[in-house]
């Protein structure tokens, strides 16, 4: 087949998966937010699409050195394989989102790639201690870190806003907790444009490894300018359709979040993820948000956290590598077929994300009912403006209808 | 082999760092609601109230804006522009 033909496929496939890869991760951001009412749904989303678009032009320095070390040296990564890889993670990444799970869009990638590199070189070619030490055992760390963090720190926020009962009623000023909102909206942005420079970077990398393997480029030093407009913008516009399902997940399936709360997991989740990225210990952006939502949400008194959507959580996590591998690995084994064979295989993903689209528009979830239950909410509370305006428009009513009542007796009266 | 080392440093840091921030909004929020109490007092004029109304809000101003800083630390390591 026409290299140049398979070399617009896997572009064209790897910015499907950065596509995917934003509106997968719009959740670590902004599903706090938005589950507080600090940031309108819409409004979060742009923001977050607008951080991850700023963020994938400020470096490209991940992307020079993405390296799949999961793999061991001698395997070459042709750009057959990487289709089949990519293929696995994308396939990995629509379920767990129509599953409405969040889980790490780069285990997937790497899992897909590591499926892809069995199938065509045996299991050999992966290197097992280093799955082991770059995947499960951060797995476990990373929520573990961010929850401890977050449940110490929503702790001391409701430990040093507290007023007595009667010190609020006396004076009919509360604790001033709500504002922990407008915190939110920074925390939340700051952790948005780490996502950025971090993700739309693994895209690049994957794409320009394939232009050097296919020979359209001489070595990897660069990032042409093209690759990082079009994965800029589609993580971008990725993050932009949000990935509703998951956002719910995060912002109100797992725990009930409150400002308070919802800054202590934001700024849990900013400042781990800066921590690892500075300090060494590379650490998944998913992970890490899961875990300091939980620790926020076991931190307030009262506070819950549903387990058994956390074990569905981690249980994602542990079969994300396997499951983007086995997909990657069957990919792999349909393109070894020949020419003929890549074709059917970019034909079989293509229905299958059709099919997976076509399944979850059943029971759509949009920013109109990410969270129904906050929005019932203030439609309950309704506010004193909306209360007055309502006894005015009823009074009115009530006037209206007795002149009516009036006018026809009147009425009535005449004829007789 | 994990480098648990490292693996320490960025738990600690991570811990530590959160819980300093929130704390310090925390308490700026604290010390703007003091500052709240204190304001129908302080319009009357009050002296003692007006005084415990501006070093509350002064206060307050003080620690959102080394919560501000927290935020710009934030944005100088996340663009590496500023630190290569």
């Amino acid at each position: 087949m026409d290299p140049i033909l398979v070399v617009a496929l896997v572009v064209a496939l790897a910015l499907f998966f950065d596509f995917t890869n934003g509106f997968h991760d719009t959740a670590n951001a902004m599903a706090t937010p938005i589950a507080t009412g600090a940031l309108k749904p819409r409004v979060a989303v742009a923001i977050a699409a607008l951080m991850n678009l700023v963020g994938a032009f400020l470096s490209t320095a991940v992307a020079k050195t993405i390296s799949v070390d999961l793999i061991n040296e001698g395997v070459n990564l042709g750009a057959e394989m990487v289709f089949a890889g990519l293929t696995g993670a994308i396939i990995w990444n629509l379920t767990t989102w129509f599953l409405g799970l969040p889980s790490s869009s780069s285990h997937a990638l790497f899992g897909g790639l590591i499926g892809a590199a069995m199938a065509y070189a045996g299991v050999a070619a992966v290197n097992f201690p280093k799955v082991v030490e770059k995947v499960l055992i951060p797995a476990l760390l990373a929520p573990l870190i961010a929850g401890i963090a977050a449940w110490l720190a929503t702790r001391l926020a409701y430990l040093i806003t507290a007023r007595s009962q009667q010190q609020r009623k006396k004076t009919g000023i509360g604790t001033g907790r709500s504002n922990f909102k407008i915190g939110q909206i920074f925390s939340s942005s700051l952790v948005a444009l780490s996502h950025g420079t971090n993700d739309a970077q693994k895209t690049m990398g994957v794409i320009t490894l394939v232009l050097v393997a296919s020979g359209f480029q001489s070595n990897g030093d660069h990032i042409q300018l093209w690759v990082i407009l079009s994965a800029a913008a589609a993580i971008a516009i990725g993050t932009y359709s949000g990935g509703w399902r998951i956002i719910k997940t995060m912002g109100s399936g797992l725990a009930e979040i409150k400002p308070p709360q919802g800054f202590a997991s934001e700024t849990a989740t900013g400042v781990t993820i800066l921590a690892s990225s500075n300090l060494g210990f590379a650490l998944s952006t998913t992970q890490v948000a899961s875990g300091a939502v939980m620790g926020a949400g076991l931190g307030r008194k009262g506070g819950q956290v549903r387990w058994s959507k956390a074990g569905q959580i981690v249980t994602g996590w542990f079969l994300t590598l396997p499951a983007a591998g086995l997909v990657g690995a069957i990919s792999a084994f349909i393109t070894m077929m020949g020419p003929w064979g890549l074709l059917a295989d970019a034909v079989i993903t293509l229905a299958i994300i059709i099919g997976i689209f076509q399944i979850s528009r059943r029971n759509r979830i949009g920013h109109h009912n990410v969270l129904s239950e906050v929005e019932g909410a203030s439609e309950v509370i309704a506010s004193p403006r909306q209360v007055r305006a309502a006894a005015s428009k009823a009074a009115k009513a009530a006037k209206a209808a007795t002149t009516d009542s009036k006018s026809e007796r009147n009425g009535k009266g005449k004829t007789k | 082999m994990i480098n648990w080392g490292s693996f320490l440093i960025v738990a600690v840091a991570s811990i530590a760092f959160t819980t300093i921030v929130v704390s310090l909004f925390s308490l700026g929020m604290r010390l703007f609601v003091n500052s709240r109490h204190a304001l129908p007092a302080a319009k009357k004029g009050r002296a003692s109230a007006v005084r415990h109304y501006s070093i509350n809000r002064l206060g307050a101003y003080a620690l959102f804006t080394v919560c501000a800083f927290a935020l710009i630390y934030g944005l100088y390591l996340i663009v590496p522009y500023f630190h290569i």
